[in-house]
């Protein structure tokens, strides 16, 4: 949530969060280089030049594992919160196994060493010999897009719509990096268990996806949207949680979530301002409707951000008829208030 | 053709870095009323952003320029792009069943390579087992 930017808006939770991201890495470069040179008599560049490639891979199949393990259960949402931290970690390392195997495979020759990185492989005499390091350059080129723009000012000017887009592209950086992993590390590795981990890991990172979309979908399609003069169903009182949300479909591909807290029933979008995260999977945190991406607030009245932040999203009018509460599908500019549905007795307690 | 290719990236690039700097200054604030206020450390992080994107916002400078310019950006036409937005996320659901059986065949023909033509290994060049053994 911004006022103006900042390099990093700082909290002790991702001052945390960095802090053992560093740990982490470097206990992993150093752990990989100290075992590897116990195998092996490579130089000390060829063995940095790895351990910052695999880490970097195994980095971003822990990034891409995040979102959908998140859908399944809860407990992913800490490290949702600050996954740009890891995505940009990712792209350094990753920059950094570049530069060394560009220095050391491509910096000695006669050609430009981009000119050399991009006519490897020339001519193609079959798959063991296939052209990785240019699949590499793709992928790399990929990430440093998204890392360049991951800061909120580029979420912002160019829109959560297309900045998400564009960062849609790490599935394509991921397949092209799965391709340079296989037809490059793979084809000389000494050790079988290479081979393993990488089918494994992209296994894993395509099947938590779909799975992850499937069960979306069905949550989709579970959603009824039954219409009574224009308004449409969203569900008995009684199904309601406090403090949580129930989704409706309101045509147009929109849809609404509809909170219960303790003065009635609210509705807001189900998209939130930030990065069009699912507000109806969120709960209200404090008072209010908390996005369980990233954390962004907006009162459940009105569709605003609690002040000084300004983000805001549309509101919609609810109708209670008994027990059942309908939505109006008309969205209310973004930040109109709308008195919460209250139901007889107090408290929103029918 | 790659030099030509090299060679237009590098002027791409170069007429960033110069466009991302002035950006960065003065450019960021003229588009985006929030970035009046914006940290150095934060307008140091959108210089690699600006130096990629540097032609579209150079066409938003000079539009912000524009007395009649209300001032928004494109984040805040919330009724322009949430409407889409889940249209995105469903997306990735069919992108990954794209990409599920490349990425499966990317994986096939590899392994068949490595077992088919069985090279010899760079690494076990060097293993100090192999170099013992080569002496």
């Amino acid at each position: 949530m911004s006022v103006s930017y900042q390099a990093v808006q700082w909290n002790p939770a991702k001052k945390s969060y960095d802090r053992r991201l560093a740990i982490a890495v470097a206990l992993y470069l150093v752990a990989f280089v100290a075992s590897a040179s116990m195998f092996t008599a490579l130089s000390p560049l060829i063995l940095a030049m790895r351990a910052f490639g695999t880490g970097a891979m195994a980095l971003l199949v822990l990034i891409l594992s995040i979102g959908p393990l998140a859908r399944f259960t809860p407990r992913m949402a800490p490290l949702l919160y600050n996954r740009r931290h890891l995505g940009v970690t990712m792209f350094l390392m990753a920059l950094v196994h570049a530069l060394l195997a560009t220095v050391w495979y491509h910096g000695f020759g006669v050609l430009d060493p981009l000119a050399s990185i991009l006519s490897s492989g020339v001519p193609f005499t079959g798959a063991a010999q296939f052209p990785f390091q240019p699949l590499g350059l793709a992928a790399l080129v990929i990430l440093f897009a998204m890392a360049a723009t991951s800061h909120d000012f580029w979420l912002r000017n160019l829109s959560p719509l297309v900045w998400k887009a564009l960062h849609l592209g790490v599935y394509l950086a991921f397949t092209l990096l799965v391709a340079h992993v296989a037809f490059g590390a793979l084809q000389d590795a000494v050790w079988p268990g290479y081979a393993w981990i990488t089918v494994a890991a992209a296994a894993w990172v395509v099947g938590i996806h779909i799975a992850a979309g499937v069960k979306e979908r069905r949550a989709d399609l579970r959603v009824r949207a039954l219409s009574a003069d224009g308004w449409i169903k969203v569900g008995e009182i009684d199904e309601f949680e406090e403090g949580r949300a129930r989704a409706a479909k309101v045509g147009a591909g929109r849809t609404v979530a509809v909170f219960r807290h303790a003065d009635g029933f609210s509705a807001l979008s189900g998209v939130c301002a930030h990065q069009g995260g699912p507000l109806a999977e969120g709960r209200i945190v404090d008072g209010c409707v908390t996005c369980p991406w990233h954390g962004y607030q907006y009162l459940a009245a009105n569709g605003q951000s609690p002040p000084p932040f300004t983000e805001r999203v549309p509101t919609y009018e609810l109708r209670l008829e008994g027990r059942t509460l309908f939505v109006h599908p008309q969205a209310k500019p973004p930040g109109t208030p709308v008195p919460p549905c209250r139901t007889v007795g107090a408290g929103g307690q029918p | 053709m790659v030099e030509f290719l090299i060679e237009s990236a590098r002027g791409y690039a170069l007429a960033g870095a110069v466009f991302a700097l002035l950006f960065a200054w003065r450019g960021a604030a003229a588009i985006d009323p929030v970035a009046r206020h914006a940290t150095w450390g934060a307008r140091a992080l959108m210089l690699p952003g600006a130096a990629v994107l540097w032609p579209l916002l150079a066409l938003r400078w000079w539009r912000a320029s524009d007395p009649c310019h209300d001032g928004r950006v494109p984040g805040d036409r919330t009724e322009r792009w949430q409407p889409s937005s889940e249209r995105l996320r469903r997306g990735a659901l069919v992108a990954w069943i794209v990409l599920a059986p490349l990425i499966a065949a990317v994986l096939v023909a590899a392994l068949r390579a490595r077992a088919g033509e069985a090279p010899p290994s760079r690494d076990a060049e060097r293993l100090p087992a192999a170099r013992a053994g080569a002496r």
